[in-house]
This record gives C-alpha cells, structure tokens and sequence, in this order.
C-alpha cells in the first residue's frame, strides 16, 4: 500500500468508516510514513468544520414528504373513482348523457308545437303570417293578433245570441 | 430518530423498494440517514442556513417524486447527493446570486459565510487550517471539505462539484498538498 493509496483512505480513516482490516493496513503504513501521518492530522483537522444541522429538519422533511405523497395518491385516484365521488343529492350517479338528452327532448317538444300550430287544417297560422314581412297582421304582446277585428268574450253568449251574431257577419 | 424500527437495519436499497410500494417507515428512514449530509452539502453551495434548508426539504421531495427513475446502479446517498447539488444550484441562480467566476477560480469559500453560531466549536488549529483552505480555487476546496468532512466518495465529490470522478480526485490530491505546504509556510 503506498501514500496515494493511504492517502485517498484518511478521510474515510479520520471519519471511522474504514472496515477494521483497512484500519489495520493503514495504520501499518502510517506506523513507517511520516508524511502520512501528517496528512492524517490535517485531515482530522479539517472534519471538524462540520456546520451543525438545524434542529427539526428531519421532522420538517418528513412533514412535507408525507403530505406529497398524499396529495399525489389522491391525483393519482381511478378517473371512475373520482366519477363515482361526483354525484346528486342522494348519491344517485350523474347521468351521463342526462343534460343533453333533455335539451334533445326540449328542443323536440318545441318543435312539435310550433309545427302542429302551423299545419292544423283550416286554421289561419297568425304566427306564421307574423314572420312574413309581407303582412301586416302579427301577434301582439297580450296574445291578440293586430289588426284583427275586436270582439267580445263570446263564452257569455247564448245559442241564440251567437246564431244572430253569425247572421249578422255574414250578412 | 427513527420511526420505524423494522427499517432501521435495512440497506438503503432495500428503504427504496419498501419507499416505491408506499411504505412510509421508509421514507422517513431515508429521510433520517440521509438529511445532514445533503443540507450541509446545499450549506457549503448556497452559504445561508434558511435557504439550505428549503433546498434540503426540496431535494427530498424531487427525489421521492422521481423514485421510480432511480435505477440503484449507483448508491441512494450518491443519488440524492447529485440532486442535492443541482437543488443549491438552482437556488442560487433563482436567487441572482450565482457568482460570475466559474466554479476553479479562487474565491470567497462558502463556510465563511456559514454562521459561526452553526458550527461546532472549533480549536484554534483549525481555524488556521480553515483559513489557509479559504484560499484554495473553489473545486479543489469543495473536494477537501466534501471528503474529510461528508466522508463522501470521489464519485460523489464529482457530482456535486461537476466533474467526473477522477477530475474530483485530482482536485481533492492538489488541495492537500496545497494545504500542506501552506502549513509547512506559515510555520
């Protein structure tokens, strides 16, 4: 064993974490090298300035190590576990095409309306005629139509009444 | 301290398998064996106790982060020692406060920025020899610091200062002997 080798094993020497075997080997150099021996006092010297560790550090690591490996388990969570968190009320699971579907059905009750409106045989279409720029009959704001004659409620009128005023207009 | 007893035996590489299955004994375990050196390593780059301390807690959190990546064909200390370093450095540019003179040249050590209240009580023997280590260009005195002090490897040495293992060497070789013939000068 020369003086690089020794050398490059005081620290380790000086610190003690030399297994007992290179202890021995090294001590048997140093016991006959002088220049060694100094180095090993130089380096002993010199792992004094070790700078002293906060204390709590280890605790404050620790803390901060648990509390991401939590947060990334929950990131980590199945997306269908997360699905199954997301629900109603009572826990019934959100349907998954529940609004689209009622905007479909929303859409198609309208739609049915305005279309039977519009084909009813024999009936004037007031709204259709509204949308022509043509006309000048369109529906006012109470549900009467502009420009149509004004009659009275006819509910109050009797057979007879009703007869005379039917006489009347076609008259 | 440890929390675990059933970790407190075990090789590090063994903590970091148990670390990857989730167990939390092992964490904490590697937490424990492992803080010190790697804040007295941010210490010696960064030079402030609080910042060392933030970037040793970071360097802990990255490295369990990227535990899965940690392939084990070199030691855990080593390992988490190279991102320690990389974490100082990174303070140190977010902070503007890298110097400007590349990392060989003769330079204001970081211990002598360290507290004295930080350290241990120190002889005044030592204090000479540190003084006369103050002098030497950076690498060589962060490979002095780092072996007789951390009592890390060469290859360590290297990570941390950012050069291959026998470059860490050398610089640790020429450091002594600079060491001791500033000694033998100064009577």
């Amino acid at each position: 064993m020369n003086c690089a080798d020794v050398g490059a094993m005081l620290p380790d020497m000086a610190i003690g974490t030399l297994d007992e075997r290179e202890v021995e080997r090294v001590e048997a150099h140093l016991a006959l090298c002088a220049a060694c021996s100094a180095e090993l006092r130089l380096v002993s010297l010199l792992g004094r300035d070790r700078p002293t560790v906060p204390e709590g550090l280890a605790a404050r690591i620790r803390t901060a190590v648990a509390g991401d490996a939590g947060a990334r388990r929950e990131a980590a969570r199945p997306v269908a576990d997360a699905k199954s968190r997301r629900r109603f009320g009572f826990g019934f699971p959100e349907p998954r095409w529940g609004w689209a579907t009622a905007a479909v059905l929303v859409l198609a009750l309208g739609t049915t309306l305005v279309l039977s409106r519009t084909t009813a045989p024999g009936e004037e279409d007031v709204f259709l005629a509204s949308l022509d720029p043509s006309t000048s009959v369109w529906p006012a704001g109470d549900g009467m139509v502009a420009g149509a004659p004004l009659l009275d409620d006819l509910s109050d009128l009797s057979d007879e009444d009703l007869a005379a005023l039917l006489q009347e207009l076609e008259g | 301290m440890t929390n675990d007893p059933s970790c407190a035996a075990v090789p590090d590489e063994e903590l970091v398998e148990r670390a990857r299955r989730g167990e939390r004994g092992a964490l904490d375990e590697l937490v424990e064996r492992h803080h010190a050196v790697v804040y007295r390593v941010v210490l010696r780059i960064v030079g402030d106790p609080d910042l060392a301390a933030d970037a040793s807690q970071d360097t802990f959190l990255k490295a369990f982060r990227a535990l899965d990546g940690f392939r084990g064909d070199a030691r855990f200390r080593t390992w988490i020692v190279s991102i320690a370093a990389n974490e100082a450095r990174g303070v140190l540019r977010r902070a503007g406060r890298r110097r400007e003179r590349p990392l060989d040249t003769v330079s204001e050590p970081a211990s002598t920025a360290v507290d004295h209240a930080t350290r241990v009580a120190v002889t005044d023997e030592v204090e000479h020899v540190l003084r006369l280590l103050a002098t030497l260009p950076e690498k060589q005195r962060m490979a002095v610091q780092l072996r007789t002090q951390e009592g890390l490897s060469f290859r360590e040495v290297g990570e941390v200062i950012g050069s291959s293992e026998g470059a860490a060497r050398v610089n640790y070789f020429h450091g002594i002997r600079r060491l001791r013939e500033l000694l033998e000068e100064s009577g």
